[in-house]
C-alpha cells in the first residue's frame, strides 16, 4: 500500500506531558502517531484519560508538546511560532465540545464570525458581511441570526455558530472536539449531517475526537483507538469495528449497547464470559491494559507492544492480537448463529 | 449590512436599566465635575474675594451656600476647590489604572515569570504602610499633593493587579479564547476583545472604591495642611478651617462636608450600577440547567388563571416573534391538555401494582406553564420502566414528582401518584420523608457531586442506615459495609475511607447506589445513571442495577440513550415536550413503534444509520421551550406525517394494541414507512 499524497496532517510519536505540583509529571500523551490524508475524517477514539483531546490541543498549538513532531501541510508546527501560528491557522480550525462557553456570550454572532476574516483576509466592510452571511447560510442559520447574542440560541444552533466560525476561511482540516457529544440525539443528527455536506461541499478533513464509538464509526474512514495515552489500535473503520485485534478496542465495543434489546442481551452474555481480567494486580508501565486485560500473560507486565499488523489487518499494539483476533471472531459467530 | 444596523440597538435596549438611585448618583457626579472644571465660568465670586461685612453667612440670596470667617462665597470656593481635589483622584486613578490593569491582565493571561514577578511585588506592596510612605513622598515633595496622589496610585496598582490577574485567568479557560488563538489572534486583540470586555463590569467596581478611597486621602490631606496651602481653596482645606470656628458656628462645615460624603458615595454607587448594567448587555440568556431554563421561560410569561379554557391564546407568541421568525402559532398554557381524555389514565391500576401515575401535570408556579401534562404509567415490583427523550422534554421533572423533590417554583398541579395504594401527592412533608429512601430512592447523573465532600464513604452510608433505622452506631456502620459489598465494591473496606473527591466515577455512582438502597427502598429512580460515566463504567454499572432487580427491585430509569433502555429497561416511555407519546414493552418501542417521535429518536441514532457516511434521517428543528407549546400535536412542526387535524386539537394517547399506546392520529403510517425502513 503505497501512499500517493503527503498526508495533510501528520502527527509524529507525540508526547505531552504536564507538570503536576511538586510531582512526577503526568504522560497525558505517549508516543501517539496519527495521520489525515486531505479529504479524509480520521476518529480519535478513547474514554476519558485517554488523551483524545491532547493529541488535537497539541495541533493546535494548546498543549505543550515534550517529544515528537507536528507537520501540517508540509510545514513543521511542533513549535510553531506566533506568526508560524497564526498563518497555519487560516488553513487549521476546531469545534469544541461545548457550545456554550465556546462562543463569547459579549459579542454578536457577526462579531464573532467576522473575526477569522479580519486577522487573515483585508476584505473590504460589504465584502466580509456578505461572507458572514453566505456562511450563516450554509450551516442552516438565518442571515438575521448576525444580530444577535449566543444566548438567544439553542446548543444545536450554537454549535452550528461554532462550525461556521472554524469554516470562515475555508481551512483544509478541522479537529472536532466532541463537537456533537453535548447535543440530543435529533440534533446530533442534524449537525452530523451538516459536517458531512460541508466536507462534500468544500473538500475539508476532519479530525473527529469522541467517546462515542456510534458517532465514530458512522463519520470516519479510519479510527485510532486510544487508552490512557498510548495508540491501542488504529485502520480503517470497518477493520476496528469488525475484526477489532486489541482486547481494550474489543472492550469498548462490547461495552457500548446495541439499541436492541434482543441483540443487546446477547451481547451481554458475552461480555460477562470474556471481561474478566487474567491479573487484575499487573503492572502497567508496558502494556496500559495488562491490569484489565483478560489475555495478561507474563510479557505483557515486562515489554511494551509493539503497534504493528494483526492478523485481522488492523494494527494493534499487543502482544496477543492473534489470539485476541481469533476469540473475538469466534464470539462474533457464535453471536451470529444466537441470531438465527 | 441589517445585521451590523440591529447589532447596537439591542445593546441599547439592553443596557437603559439604570435604578433612580444610580441616576442620581450620575447626576452629582456630574454637576461636581461640570462646576469643578467651569469654576471660572459658573461660579458667582471669586474663591478669594473677602466681603467683611458678610461673614459667617447663612443661605442667602446673594451667597448660596452662605459665606467663611472672612466673607468668602463658600459656593464659589467650593467649585474651585473640587478642581483640586477631583484632578487629584484623576492622577491617582490613572496610574493605578494604568499599571494595574496592564500588569494584571499581561499576568493572568501569559502566566509564567511575569505572573510570579506581579504577584511578588503585590505581596511586598501589601505588605507597606501606605500613610507612612505617601507622607515619605510629602516630606521629599513638600505640599506637593499631584506627587502625593501618584503615590497613593502606584501604591494601590497591586492591589488592582491581583485582581485584574485572578479575573483574567477565569476567562482565559474559556473555549472562546482558544478559538481565538487557534484563528490567529494576536495577544493584544484577544485581551481587547475577548478578555477585558469581561473583566470590565469588576474592575470597575474596585475602580469606584478607589475612587472614594483616593478622594478621602486627598481631603483628609488638605485638613492635616499637608496639600495645597491656602487660601486657595480645596474641599479638605475648607473643612479644616470651618472647624476651627466650629464653636461658634457649625454652618460653615456644612456645605463642604457634605459635597465630599456626597462624591464618596456617588462614586460607589456608580461603580454598582456600572457593574449590573455591564453584566446585562452580556446577556445572562438561558443556562444549562433545566432548572434556571424552566424559570427562565417563567419570566417571559404572565400569571393566567388556572381555569383557563383551551382557546384562551398566550402572548408567548408575540415575545418569540420578538425573538425569532417563526410559524404564528395558536399557543395554549396550563392544563390545555386536560381538554382530551386520554384512555390510557382511565386505565385501572392493576392487581400487584407498586407505585401507579395517573394524569400528572407539573407546572411552572408564577406562570401555570406546565412543563409536564398528563403523564400515566405503572410499575410493578421487580420491573424497570424506561423513560427516554430529550432534554426540556419532562423526563427528570417526572421523575422529582415522583419522589417530592421539584425544584423551586414548580409544583404538581393535577393528577395522582398512588404509592403501595397511599395517595403521594395527599401527604405532608413529614409523611413524605417517611416514603423517601424506605419506599422510593433516586440516584443522579452527578455521583460525585451528590455526595457530600466532607465526610467519608462509611460515614456518608452509615448515616443514611441509622436515618431509616434504630440501629446503633456499631452496627449502622456493619450494615453500610455490607451495602457496599451488595453493590460489589472492591476492597470495600479501604473504598469506605475515602473522601467522594478520592473515587473515580464509577466508584462514587456505586457509593450512591448503596446510600440510595439504605432505607431498602422498593422503588428505585436512576435519572440518566451512567451518562456521566465512561461506556466500560457504564456497562458494569447497568450490570448492578440489573442484579439488583433480582430481588425485587423496580426501576424507573430515566435515559436519552437507546442503547441504554434497550440494554436495561422492560418497557418504556417515550416523552416529547412534557407528554407521554408512546408507551410500550420494550421489544415494541424498539421494533413496532408508532409515534413519528419515537421513529424520528431511532432513525436519528447513527447506530441504525443504514450506510456509514450518508445523512441520517434527522428530525428537523428543536423541541419547543416550554410555554410555547402547541394546541395540538406538540411534535406536529417537526413531524413528517402532520396534517391539519394534527394542530387543531389536542391528540389524545390511545391504545394501538394491547399495552401499547402512542398519542398519533397516523400510527398506521408510521408503521408502514417503519416497515419499508427496514426493508
Amino acid at each position: 500500500m503505497s501512499q500517493p499524497t503527503q498526508p495533510l496532517l501528520d502527527i509524529k510519536n507525540l508526547s505531552v506531558h504536564y507538570r503536576g505540583v511538586g510531582r512526577r509529571p503526568f504522560k497525558a500523551v505517549d508516543d501517539v502517531s496519527v495521520q489525515v490524508n486531505p479529504g479524509e475524517t480520521v476518529g480519535l477514539v478513547g474514554e476519558s484519560g485517554s488523551g483524545k483531546t491532547t493529541v488535537g490541543n497539541a495541533a493546535l498549538g494548546l498543549a505543550p508538546i515534550a517529544a515528537g513532531q507536528i507537520i501540517f501541510d508540509g510545514q513543521d508546527i511542533t513549535h510553531a511560532s506566533h506568526k508560524q501560528r497564526r498563518a497555519v491557522s487560516a488553513d487549521l480550525q476546531v469545534v469544541f465540545q461545548d457550545p456554550y462557553s465556546s462562543l463569547n456570550p459579549s459579542r454578536t454572532v457577526f462579531q464573532t464570525l467576522v473575526e477569522p476574516l479580519l486577522v487573515h483576509r483585508k476584505l473590504t466592510r460589504k465584502e466580509s458581511a456578505d461572507q458572514v452571511a453566505a456562511m450563516l447560510e450554509k450551516v442552516g442559520l438565518a442571515k438575521s441570526a448576525g444580530a444577535r447574542y449566543p444566548h438567544h440560541f439553542s446548543g444545536g444552533q450554537r454549535q452550528r455558530i461554532a462550525i461556521a466560525r472554524a469554516l470562515m476561511l475555508s481551512p483544509k482540516l478541522v479537529i472536532c472536539d466532541e463537537a456533537v457529544s453535548a447535543l440530543d440525539l435529533s440534533v446530533q443528527a442534524q449537525v452530523l449531517n451538516l459536517l458531512l455536506s460541508l466536507q462534500q461541499d468544500l473538500g475539508v478533513s476532519y479530525l473527529f475526537i469522541s467517546h462515542d464509538l456510534s458517532v465514530v464509526n458512522h463519520m470516519c474512514e479510519r479510527l485510532v483507538v486510544l487508552y490512557r495515552g498510548r495508540v491501542m489500535e488504529t485502520g480503517a473503520t470497518s477493520g476496528v469495528r469488525d475484526r477489532p485485534a486489541h482486547p481494550y478496542t474489543q472492550t469498548l465495543l462490547s461495552a457500548s449497547p446495541i439499541p436492541n434489546p434482543g441483540a443487546q442481551r446477547r451481547q451481554r452474555e458475552l461480555i460477562a464470559l470474556a471481561a474478566r481480567p487474567a491479573r487484575p494486580e499487573a503492572a502497567t508501565d508496558a502494556c496500559p491494559f495488562a491490569n484489565r486485560c483478560p489475555l495478561t500473560i507474563d510479557v505483557c507486565e515486562t515489554t511494551v507492544p509493539p503497534l504493528t499488523k494483526s492478523s485481522a489487518g488492523t494494527l494493534a499494539a499487543c502482544h496477543r492480537k492473534d489470539e485476541a483476533a481469533v476469540a473475538f471472531t469466534a464470539a462474533a459467530e457464535h453471536l451470529e448463529d444466537a441470531e438465527r | 449590512m441589517a445585521t451590523r444596523a440591529a447589532a447596537p440597538t439591542e445593546a441599547r435596549r439592553r443596557r437603559s436599566h439604570l435604578s433612580p438611585v444610580a441616576w442620581i448618583a450620575v447626576v452629582v457626579l456630574v454637576v461636581l465635575l461640570v462646576a469643578a472644571i467651569f469654576a471660572p465660568l459658573l461660579s458667582p465670586y471669586s474663591p478669594n474675594a473677602n466681603d467683611l461685612e458678610a461673614t459667617y453667612g447663612h443661605i442667602s440670596a446673594a451667597h448660596w451656600l452662605g459665606t467663611d470667617d472672612l466673607g468668602r462665597d463658600l459656593l464659589s470656593r467650593i467649585m474651585y476647590g473640587g478642581r483640586g481635589s477631583l484632578l487629584g483622584v484623576a492622577e491617582a486613578l490613572a496610574v493605578y489604572l494604568v499599571l494595574g490593569l496592564t500588569f494584571g491582565v499581561l499576568a493572568g493571561y501569559l502566566g509564567g515569570v511575569l505572573e510570579a514577578v506581579v504577584v511578588w511585588v503585590a505581596d511586598v506592596s501589601f505588605a507597606l504602610p501606605q500613610i507612612i510612605v505617601v507622607l515619605s513622598v510629602l516630606a521629599i515633595f513638600a505640599n506637593n499633593s499631584g506627587a502625593a496622589m501618584l503615590a497613593l496610585g502606584i501604591l494601590g496598582a497591586p492591589g488592582l493587579a491581583v485582581f485584574a490577574r485572578g479575573a483574567t485567568r477565569t476567562v482565559r479557560e474559556e473555549l472562546y479564547i482558544s478559538a481565538a488563538r487557534v484563528s490567529g489572534l494576536r495577544t493584544v486583540p484577544i485581551l481587547v476583545r475577548h478578555i477585558m470586555p469581561q473583566i470590565t463590569g469588576s474592575v470597575i467596581v474596585q475602580v469606584s472604591l478607589f475612587s472614594g478611597t483616593a478622594l478621602l486621602f486627598q481631603t483628609g490631606m488638605d485638613f492635616l495642611g499637608l496639600g495645597t496651602q491656602p487660601p486657595t481653596p480645596t474641599w479638605g482645606g475648607m473643612v479644616a478651617e470651618a472647624s476651627t470656628f466650629m464653636g461658634r458656628d457649625i454652618w460653615m462645615v456644612m456645605p463642604s462636608g457634605i459635597v465630599i460624603v456626597l462624591a464618596i458615595v456617588a462614586f460607589g454607587l456608580v461603580g454598582d450600577a456600572a457593574q449590573d448594567v455591564l453584566s446585562a448587555a452580556k446577556g445572562q440568556g438561558p443556562t444549562r440547567t433545566p432548572a434556571s431554563r424552566i424559570a427562565t421561560t417563567s419570566q417571559a410569561t404572565e400569571v393566567v388563571d388556572r381555569d383557563e379554557t383551551l382557546a384562551e391564546v398566550s402572548d408567548t407568541a408575540r415575545l418569540e416573534a420578538s425573538r425569532e421568525p417563526r410559524t404564528p402559532l395558536a399557543h395554549v398554557r396550563g392544563a390545555e391538555a386536560n381538554g382530551v381524555r386520554d384512555a390510557r389514565s382511565d386505565v385501572p391500576r392493576g392487581d400487584g401494582v407498586l407505585l401507579s401515575v395517573r394524569n400528572l401535570t407539573v407546572a411552572v408556579e408564577s406562570s401555570g406553564a406546565s412543563i409536564v401534562q398528563n403523564v400515566s404509567f405503572d410499575l410493578r415490583p421487580g420491573q424497570c420502566l424506561g423513560i427516554v427523550g430529550e432534554s426540556g422534554c419532562g423526563k427528570t421533572m417526572t421523575a422529582l414528582s415522583l419522589i417530592g423533590l421539584l425544584p423551586d417554583g414548580v409544583s404538581a398541579t393535577g393528577g395522582s401518584l398512588t404509592f403501595r395504594g397511599e395517595d403521594l401527592r395527599a401527604m405532608d412533608e413529614k409523611q413524605y420523608r417517611r416514603v423517601r429512601g424506605s419506599g422510593i430512592a433516586m440516584i443522579s447523573q452527578e455521583p460525585i457531586s451528590s455526595l457530600d465532600p466532607s465526610f467519608t464513604v462509611m460515614d456518608q452510608i452509615a448515616e443514611v442506615v441509622r436515618r431509616h433505622s434504630d440501629m446503633s452506631r456499631q452496627s449502622a456502620r456493619a450494615e453500610a459495609m455490607t451495602l457496599l459489598e451488595q453493590v460489589r465494591i472492591p476492597n470495600a473496606d479501604t473504598v469506605a475511607k475515602r473522601y467522594p473527591h478520592q473515587l473515580s466515577g464509577g466508584m462514587a455512582q456505586r457509593v450512591s447506589i448503596a446510600a440510595a438502597l439504605a432505607g431498602n427502598p422498593a422503588v428505585l429512580i436512576a435519572d440518566e445513571p451512567t451518562t456521566a460515566l465512561d461506556v466500560t463504567v457504564q456497562a458494569e454499572i447497568l450490570q448492578l442495577l440489573r442484579s439488583l432487580r433480582e430481588t425485587g427491585l423496580a426501576m424507573i430509569l430515566v435515559s436519552h440513550d437507546w442503547g441504554v433502555i434497550a440494554d436495561s429497561c422492560d418497557a418504556a416511555v417515550v416523552m416529547y415536550a412534557g407528554q407521554v407519546v408512546e408507551e410500550a414493552a420494550i421489544a415494541n418501542v424498539f421494533e413496532h413503534y408508532r409515534h413519528p417521535y419515537s421513529y424520528g429518536l431511532m432513525e436519528s441514532n447513527p447506530q441504525f444509520a443504514t450506510a456509514p457516511r450518508t445523512p441520517l434521517p434527522a428530525v428537523p428543528g428543536t423541541v419547543p421551550p416550554v410555554g410555547e407549546w402547541p394546541v395540538g400535536c406538540h411534535f406536529a412542526a417537526r413531524c413528517q406525517f402532520a396534517s391539519s387535524e394534527c394542530s387543531a386539537a389536542p391528540i389524545a394517547l390511545d391504545q394501538v394494541e394491547r399495552d401499547h399506546w402512542a398519542r398519533c392520529i397516523h400510527t398506521d403510517q408510521v408503521a408502514n414507512s417503519a416497515k419499508v425502513g427496514v426493508a
